[in-house]
């Protein structure tokens, strides 16, 4: 019997399974038992102990979970009731509606693990109940639910609608309140006992960093030793093993894979993608035993015998498994881990310096070369320099198959540039302003907005206004197109009054940071009213970042450009608006002054007074 | 019922009184929706300065008699449509005395004195710079129309003025201003919020101090005035005192006008949705006097495919019984006089024919052209043919041409024309629907069924067709598609898989 670890067995079970799978959190707790891993792997969701505090307090508040399929809602249910000392065989009877009493409060607490579980009949049993209790009409019973949002949103409604204008129309008061807690992000409502956790708000990287950690620093690896792929010092030709180093990075902890694929998620979560828990779990195992030549897509650790047996490393490459490139592409779409990071283009977007690196590297630059790609006798130079040789040489009949190995380069590079390289790896990928993006992030919440930075948005954002090429981001210029306001070409000018840094008197921009902490929100402040008013305000997402950094360094994306335009000139329009207001009460005079502006070609914007006598007063 | 007869003076003009008596007084196809709404917008200011705007009074059983009266302002459309050499005369070398002195001669072709706007400007570059303002916000700039028919933005009640036939000071022959934008007036005063729309019009619309407005108003003489050469008109014939059609149309324009934006913003969306309201009145009227099962309007809208799709088919085939249905209309309309009692005694008259002649020349103010023979089915079958030819010549192809001119329907080359929305009319449908900032997804999609008849995704066209005409998987991933494109306009946000949310970029006012 050839040697095997039982951790990759189990492993394989949170690979590529259908994410609708209900019985997921059921499923993973058997197999827990049955290849005795020890620790669990168990993300505890941050909110988790918040929950378990509520129901510990003497007056706790109802709860709701809401989140995509695969978030844990589920799984935070059982945690509640195994917390409390409920009966683990009777959950695992698949009870719909489980009740215990709770220890300081003595309400009873409900818990309904799934509302998607309860019939129309159940359903209507339950909202009037929960209803109440939310308005503290019930004194003895307390809920908490597991829901999808949308779900959980129609049924709340058909029963607020069908109660009508009882009591005053309070449940359909309610209800909104509700759904504007749920649109809004808030968890916590000033008129109703209720906490509204959406466990989709959660920031993925930081759990994914976590999942990683005890993912490749599971004790039970140890169990290889004995494995003749291993040596005793630790060095290694099993795919598995060497896949879960490149994850887990030096033993100082640094890792440029790791790293990455979480500034990945980060920014995944600002352009509002986000990728529950299940599918976290499925991204981190399939870079490790991700395998493209089998029908089970997973390697086993017979599997990579054979792989590292026949030199087969191509087929194991965990920088293409991130991207789902063991899966073919129909089954890849179902998984929304792949298609998110898909979406980034890395591998297909490059730059000439890696590319020339890349070709001309081992004549050129031999020792960038070596330590870059000549390093990896895995996935670099080995699955590579073939394919390179016959293109130098002037070989085109593969040149698809030379393409693809210079993707896999790239990918490769992408996730493993270290930070002193010489090379940007963001601009392998569609948002080369992504390092920009986080660090600009990370400064706002330290209040040190770099004014570089906010110069070129706000030249971006002026070129955007005006549609015109302004090389000036000191101040912003508000125009107008005139008739109904859509016109690209913007050449009366509004207000050029409106400065970039915190002004005593005059509107400025300003920048904070969004509810995911991330993204960051761009918006204009009026301070002679009183609490600094906030006159408009944008979330300025990767998308809308990257658009106008690259509206400011003078070129215009088509992909994305026409959301981000749209996004923009709404959000022109809705300043003019509020500056329009304060203006309101300018005395008529006999003469009318308009700003027009243009731009001369040194990208100066050239103001020019149009006096003219109306003649009435 | 509470059809109102139509005054008499406007049977006395028309050849064959049916589309009028169907629909009103009346549609026109070379009115574009941008047309109707402007001339709206001149009947509303004309109105508004005896103090009636949308409050008009009508007598119990009659139509509302109103004399409304518009300003030609030549010398402002003079400076704008009819000034080609302003352009060059700036672009030389001359100087400043002599530009001026070359341009007065030679703008001043009708007889007005510009001189005053050397005073008012000083530069003549800065009056060339205002005039190509005025040229390049200019309405619909892509039509060839005559120069007295171009139409300068409504910056305010000082930019609005008649359409005008070739000579300017003739008489207007109707063309453009074809009274659409009376019964777009007429529907709003019934339509019981008159007094408030009117109030936000001025508020929104209609801003005396707007400073272009201004400007417009400084183009022309002082001591020019424009109600002497004004030209008045009485207004049109809507033949319904109430109609559901109204109220939704006045609803729309409420949500539309208490929007946080700047004015001249909601032209766009109010041009589009006024014309969508007045399309769906047409259909509904028409589905009144075809009789039968009647049956309410839809469009089946296809959301732009890669490839084609099934809902091609259905689209088309909506747009197809949409069109049809006004000319079925026209018949049943005529075919309904058989059934009158009058029919019955002319054919039992001593002169059947002549009866029948009488009968239908008078009871559907015809008036043919050559003199009619023959017994009385040649003399039915010729009214027919007369009521027909004219209903193809501009009623019929109001349908068409306005559903394309506000982004309802797109046409190709070698494949037709259907039902699918532009980027502009979307936008549109959603600053109008969506309250308090947001709406979950499927309601978005309820709504636009039950407010304008749109059929997107698969539960509406089971309301609209009773049962799923199609696969249902065809309308999900047409709702899909529509999710996509609504988010690539910042319209739309996910949620979660299970959740999404339609959401209005503008916030109304309280």
């Amino acid at each position: 019997m050839s040697h095997s670890n039982d951790l990759v067995n189990f492993l394989r079970h949170y690979g590529p399974i259908p994410a609708s799978d209900n019985m997921y959190d059921e499923l993973i707790h058997t197999e827990i038992e049955h290849y005795g891993i020890d620790p669990p792997i168990e993300i505890s969701p941050e909110k988790f102990a918040e929950v378990i505090t509520n129901f510990e307090s003497e007056e706790p508040n109802n709860i709701i979970l809401t989140g995509t399929a695969g978030d844990g809602k589920t799984y935070n249910c059982r945690r509640v009731w195994e917390h409390f000392n409920g009966d683990l065989q009777k959950w695992k009877k698949g009870i719909k509606i489980a009740d215990l009493l709770l220890p300081n409060s003595g309400k009873r607490l409900n818990i309904v693990k799934d509302l998607s579980e309860l019939t129309t009949t159940e359903k209507g049993k339950l909202l009037p109940k929960l209803a109440d209790a939310v308005r503290n009409n019930d004194p003895s019973e307390v809920y908490l639910i597991a829901a999808n949002d949308g779900q959980l949103l129609a049924s709340w409604r058909d029963f607020a609608e069908s109660r009508g204008e009882s009591r005053g129309g309070e449940y359909i008061r309610d209800f909104k309140e509700i759904e504007g807690m749920l649109v809004d992000e808030k968890i916590e409502s000033e008129n109703m006992s209720l906490l509204l956790y959406n466990l989709s708000h959660f920031d993925g990287s930081e759990c994914f960093r976590e999942i990683i950690k005890q993912i490749t620093e599971h004790p039970q690896w140890s169990e290889c030793s004995g494995c003749p792929l291993l040596s005793e010092d630790g060095s290694t030709t099993c795919p598995i093993r060497i896949n879960r180093d490149r994850l887990r990075g030096t033993d100082e902890g640094f890792s440029a894979f790791r790293d990455r694929l979480t500034e990945l998620l980060k920014l995944a979560r600002s352009n509002r993608m986000h990728l529950p828990i299940r599918d976290l779990l499925l991204l981190c195992v399939n870079i490790i035993l991700g395998d493209h030549d089998s029908n089970r897509l997973l390697l086993t650790c017979r599997t990579a015998k054979n792989r590292a047996k026949s030199e087969a490393y191509h087929k194991t490459n965990p920088y293409a498994n991130a991207f789902g490139a063991n899966l073919r592409p129909r089954l890849r779409q179902q998984y929304q881990a792949f298609s998110t990071l898909e979406a980034f283009g890395i591998g297909r977007e490059t730059d000439n310096k890696t590319d020339h690196l890349l070709i001309y590297g081992p004549h050129d630059d031999g020792e960038k070369y070596n330590a870059l790609i000549g390093n990896d006798p895995f996935y670099g130079e080995a699955a590579y320099s073939n394919a390179l040789q016959d293109y130098l040489e002037g070989e085109r009949e593969n040149l698809t198959e030379f393409m693809h190995s210079l993707v896999l380069q790239r990918q490769r590079l992408f996730f493993s540039l270290p930070p002193d390289s010489g090379l940007l790896p963001w601009s392998l990928s569609v948002y080369q302003s992504s390092g920009r993006f986080l660090e600009f992030g990370k400064k706002i919440a330290a209040s040190e907005v770099p004014y570089r930075t906010v110069e070129v948005l706000a030249r971006g954002l002026n070129r955007t206004f005006c549609g015109m090429m302004i090389d000036d981001g000191d101040k912003i210029y508000l125009a107008s197109s005139g008739g109904d306001g859509r016109g690209r070409i913007a050449s009366i000018l509004n207000s050029d009054n409106i400065g970039v840094s915190r002004h005593r008197r005059n509107p400025y921009l300003h920048f904070e940071l969004a509810s995911d902490h991330i993204t960051p929100l761009m918006r204009i402040i009026d301070p002679t009213v009183q609490g600094n008013e906030v006159i408009a305000e944008i979330e300025l997402q990767i998308s809308h970042f990257e658009y106008l950094i690259r509206v400011a360094k003078g070129s215009l994306p088509t992909s994305f450009s026409r959301q981000c335009y749209e996004d923009f000139l709404d959000f022109k329009l809705r300043i003019i608006e509020r500056l329009d207001e304060t203006l309101q009460d300018e005395i008529l005079s006999s003469e009318l002054i308009f700003k027009a502006i243009n731009v001369n070609e040194h990208g100066k914007p050239q103001l020019e007074n149009i006096h003219i006598m109306v003649g009435e007063k | 019922m509470n059809v109102i007869p139509a005054p008499a003076r406007f049977k006395r003009d028309v050849k064959v009184w049916v589309d009028e008596a169907i629909w009103g007084h009346r549609f026109y196809n070379d009115q574009t929706p941008w047309l109707v709404f402007l001339e709206f917008l001149c009947v509303f200011r004309a109105r508004h300065r005896v103090g009636r705007a949308l409050i008009e009074s009508r007598q119990q059983g009659a139509h509302e008699s109103i004399r409304y009266h518009v300003p030609r302002l030549l010398p402002l459309r003079e400076l704008v449509f009819n000034n080609p050499h302003i352009q060059n005369i700036e672009a030389s070398r001359r100087s400043e005395n002599e530009k001026w002195s070359d341009w007065l001669e030679r703008v001043n072709i009708n007889g007005y004195d510009f001189s005053f706007l050397q005073d008012r400007f000083e530069k003549f570059a800065k009056l060339t710079h205002v005039i190509e303002y005025f040229q390049n916000t200019a309405i619909e700039p892509h039509r060839q129309r005559r120069w007295t028919s171009r139409f300068i933005f409504p910056h305010g009640p000082d930019c609005l003025y008649a359409d005008l036939p070739k000579n300017p000071g003739g008489s207007p022959d109707r063309r453009f201003f074809a009274r659409g934008g009376e019964l777009l007036y007429l529907m709003l005063c019934r339509s019981g919020y008159g007094p408030e729309i009117a109030d936000l019009i001025n508020e929104k619309l209609l801003r005396t101090q707007d400073p272009w407005n201004r400007v417009a108003k400084a183009l022309s003489p002082q001591d020019y005035d424009g109600d002497t050469e004004r030209v008045s008109s009485f207004i049109g014939y809507l033949p319904y005192a109430e109609r559901e059609e109204y109220k939704a149309l006045a609803k729309t324009w409420k949500q539309l006008l208490k929007l946080q934006l700047p004015g001249a913003v909601l032209f766009d969306p109010l041009v589009r949705l006024s014309s969508l309201h007045m399309l769906l009145y047409m259909l509904r009227r028409a589905a009144e006097e075809i009789g039968g099962n009647k049956q309410e309007p839809r469009f089946v809208l296809e959301i732009a495919a890669p490839g084609k799709t099934m809902l091609y088919e259905l689209s088309s085939e909506s747009l197809r019984a949409n069109r049809m249905s006004t000319l079925r209309a026209v018949r049943a309309h005529v075919e309904s006089a058989m059934d009158d009692e009058g029919w019955h005694r002319a054919l039992n008259a001593r002169v059947p024919a002549d009866a029948v002649r009488d009968f239908l020349t008078n009871r559907f103010a015809w008036k043919p052209e050559d003199p009619v023979g023959g017994n009385h089915i040649n003399i039915f079958s010729e009214l027919r043919a007369d009521v027909e030819k004219r209903h193809k010549q501009h009623v019929e192809k109001v349908h068409n041409e306005w559903t394309r001119q506000i982004g309802l329907t797109v046409s190709q080359r070698a494949v037709g024309t259907w039902y699918a929305p532009s980027d502009a009319l979307l936008k549109a449908l959603v600053m109008c629907i969506v309250e308090d900032g947001r709406e979950e997804y499927h309601r978005f999609l309820a709504e636009l069924y039950e407010r304008f008849r749109i059929v997107i995704a698969a539960p509406e066209a089971e309301r609209a067709f009773g049962s799923l005409p199609t696969d249902q998987h065809v309308f999900t991933l047409n709702a899909q598609r529509l999710e996509q494109r609504l988010r690539t306009l910042g319209l739309l946000r996910r949620l979660s898989d299970d959740c999404a949310y339609v959401q209005n970029p503008f916030r109304r006012h309280a």
